[in-house]
């Protein structure tokens, strides 16, 4: 598929360079499609299957009854954080190294949501009866229960998979314009036709869109904080120890924030590896995305050990049995390897620019930030409920096969819905990038020529 | 008789800008100027009056609105069925903020997005004046005409103000 000759003789080199992936099809794409659509398939046969048997298929058993699901939802949901709040928080900012990069990180916050949102569901077992949540009066004229932290995570989920998809499409609709001048095919032309609304860029048009964007991102932001902290009252409502902390709000925001800047490390580097996207995302912006990672990892860490060292000097019985069970018994490794992977490695790391100018160490350290955060969030839901309670209760929890392709699963699916998104969208913001060449100007100082952006 | 629409074509900003003083300046009434862009320019750079906008304002009075439904919701319906526990309340105030925060914040979410889209008249499908070079970072100006008088009489300023092109839309 070839793309509309230039309809006048313009610089289009910015609509042909991130258009080409919505029109040019590779054998690639196709062959990652067919691997997550066979990932994604079976960890939903696999759903289906526990359904019919039950869920002692699970390595689920009292008193363990959040394990792997729990850590998945978790994990997901944490993921999808640093999408809408970096780029809220640096369009608010007027942050302009962010234009290249915003568009992936949204899309990657809706997409993790949506894997995120699926974990209660399979995590209930009997999934049928999920619209017990769903707030609506009973023939017994009895309404759900708001008290509950379960409640309260639909409210934030849903408000949150809400801003977020808002907070992509908006944005997206001046680019989907570009893509309806640019198709040539009927159909696609048609499809971009109605996902770009009838937009022309009238001045009335961008004075809204750009009111509205400022809106959603002071609205979006704080909606971000809220859902991490209400996923962690799920664990902190609790009275079990470990897990009734007031540090869990703050703690688990954090956490969310360093797993979903190194998600967003991982997908700008194979992004601009794919689509040979040099020009747009430069080492320039992948240093500074570090940067923010940094700090959130050295801030992850602090609140990590200010938890550690309160509880164990505290030497409270209940709380002490699942620290040992840490330090030196089932969890060990867990642990040892959740610790190196997001304080004594990454810290470290992240600190040298070369480090953080480096697409393919990034993109490795990255991967294993984010091994850490998951065995993080297993730290958290498994050891205090293998432990609780009196000692004749005491038990083991292991994963059986079920839960590994229930892990897998959502993997496939955000993958593929990404890769889904690559063919419908364009990954950058084209009207934004647009926007920094137009303000962008040289200036001469001494023997060197700087470049500096003219704003309002 | 349907309006004209006289369009015309620019690959800079700056002789756009000074063909809306020309049009201007011809006694072409602002409202009926439109600029079209590929980039939100700053409004002072065309010398028309501010557009206006009751985004914020929607947003605010939904977002009011959306508290009192979060809290109708969460404590309305305790108070519909109430279950007493011992030297409990009926409603919990703190666990009813939660459902508040966030119903306030979906709905100021909402109003922000339907709003943008209402001001803005969109979606629109119907064939309005349009150039596609707009989408390659063209500047195009478009000036509503009642007849053709006055038509070739803004046809002959946006010549003169150095346009690349100029072109009829009826």
């Amino acid at each position: 598929m070839k793309l509309h000759p230039p309809l006048v003789h313009g610089d289009d080199k910015i609509n042909r360079d991130i258009l080409r992936p919505l029109f040019e099809t590779s054998w690639r794409w196709w062959a990652l499609f067919g691997l997550c659509l066979t990932g994604f398939g079976a960890g939903f046969v696999t759903w289906m299957w526990m359904l019919g048997a039950g869920m002692w298929v699970t390595g689920l058993h009292r008193p363990v009854m959040w394990g792997v699901f729990i850590a998945n939802f978790v994990f997901w949901v944490g993921l999808s954080h640093s999408g809408t709040l970096i780029s809220a928080i640096l369009r608010l900012a007027k942050a302009d190294w962010r234009r290249p990069i915003t568009r992936a990180a949204e899309a990657m916050t809706v997409f993790t949501v949506l894997m995120a949102a699926q974990f209660p569901l399979i995590h209930l077992g009997r999934t049928w009866f999920f619209y017990y949540i769903i707030p609506y009066v009973n023939q017994r004229e009895m309404w759900g229960n708001f008290r509950s932290p379960l409640a309260w995570d639909l409210m934030a989920i849903l408000t949150y998979l809400s801003g977020s998809l808002i907070y992509l499409y908006l944005p997206t609709v001046p680019d989907f314009a570009i893509a309806r001048d640019y198709a040539t095919t009927p159909v696609r032309k048609k499809l971009f036709t109605m996902l770009a609304l009838g937009w022309r860029g009238t001045r009335k048009e961008w004075h809204r869109m750009n009111l509205a964007i400022l809106m959603l991102a002071v609205l979006v932001l704080p909606v971000a904080v809220s859902v991490h902290t209400i996923v962690s009252w799920d664990f902190a409502m609790a009275l079990a120890p470990q897990w009734h902390t007031t540090i869990f709000g703050p703690y688990f925001v954090l956490g969310a924030i360093y797993s979903g800047m190194a998600l967003v490390v991982t997908l700008t580097v194979l992004i601009r590896w794919a689509f040979k996207w040099e020009d747009y995302i430069t080492p320039f912006h992948l240093d500074k995305l570090s940067k923010i990672m940094l700090v959130a990892a050295i801030l992850w860490t602090y609140l990590w050990c200010g938890d550690y060292l309160i509880t164990w000097y505290g030497r409270l019985p209940e709380e002490k049995v699942i620290i040992d069970i840490k330090n030196g018994g089932p969890f060990f490794w867990h642990q040892l390897t959740m610790m190196l992977a997001n304080t004594i490695v990454a810290i470290p790391m992240l600190a040298f620019k070369k480090v953080r100018t480096s697409p393919w160490a990034l993109m490795f350290l990255t991967i294993f930030i984010n091994v850490g955060m998951w065995l993080e969030r297993y730290l958290i839901a498994v050891p205090t409920l293998v432990q609780k309670g009196p000692s004749y209760t005491w038990t083991t929890y292991s994963p059986t096969w079920v839960e590994l392709m229930m892990s897998i699963y959502p993997f496939a699916g955000f993958v593929m819905l990404y890769v889904l998104f690559v063919k419908m969208a364009p990954f950058i913001s084209i009207w934004e990038i647009r926007e920094d060449r137009v303000a962008e100007a040289y200036k001469t100082m001494g023997q060197a020529k700087l470049r500096a952006i003219v704003a309002e | 008789m349907a309006d004209t629409y006289v369009l015309a074509r620019y690959r800079e900003v700056d002789p756009a800008a000074a063909g809306i003083q020309r049009l201007l300046g011809a006694s072409v009434k602002p409202e009926d100027i439109d600029v079209m862009t590929g980039v939100p320019y700053p409004e002072e750079v065309w010398g028309l009056p501010e557009s206006k906008s009751n985004i914020r304002k929607v947003a605010a009075m939904f977002w009011v609105i959306g508290a009192c439904c979060g809290f109708t919701l969460a404590a309305g319906t305790a108070w519909l069925y109430p279950l007493p526990t011992g030297g409990k309340p009926i409603v919990s105030l703190p666990t009813a903020s939660v459902i508040i925060y966030e119903m306030s914040m979906l709905m100021g979410i909402f109003s922000v997005a339907v709003a943008t889209l209402i001001e803005s008249k969109l979606p629109n499908f119907k064939k309005l004046p349009y150039h596609p070079a707009v989408s390659d970072g063209h500047v195009v100006l478009s000036v509503r005409c009642a007849d053709e008088s006055s038509a070739s009489k803004v046809d002959e300023v946006l010549k003169a103000s150095n346009a690349d092109e100029v072109l009829r839309h009826v």
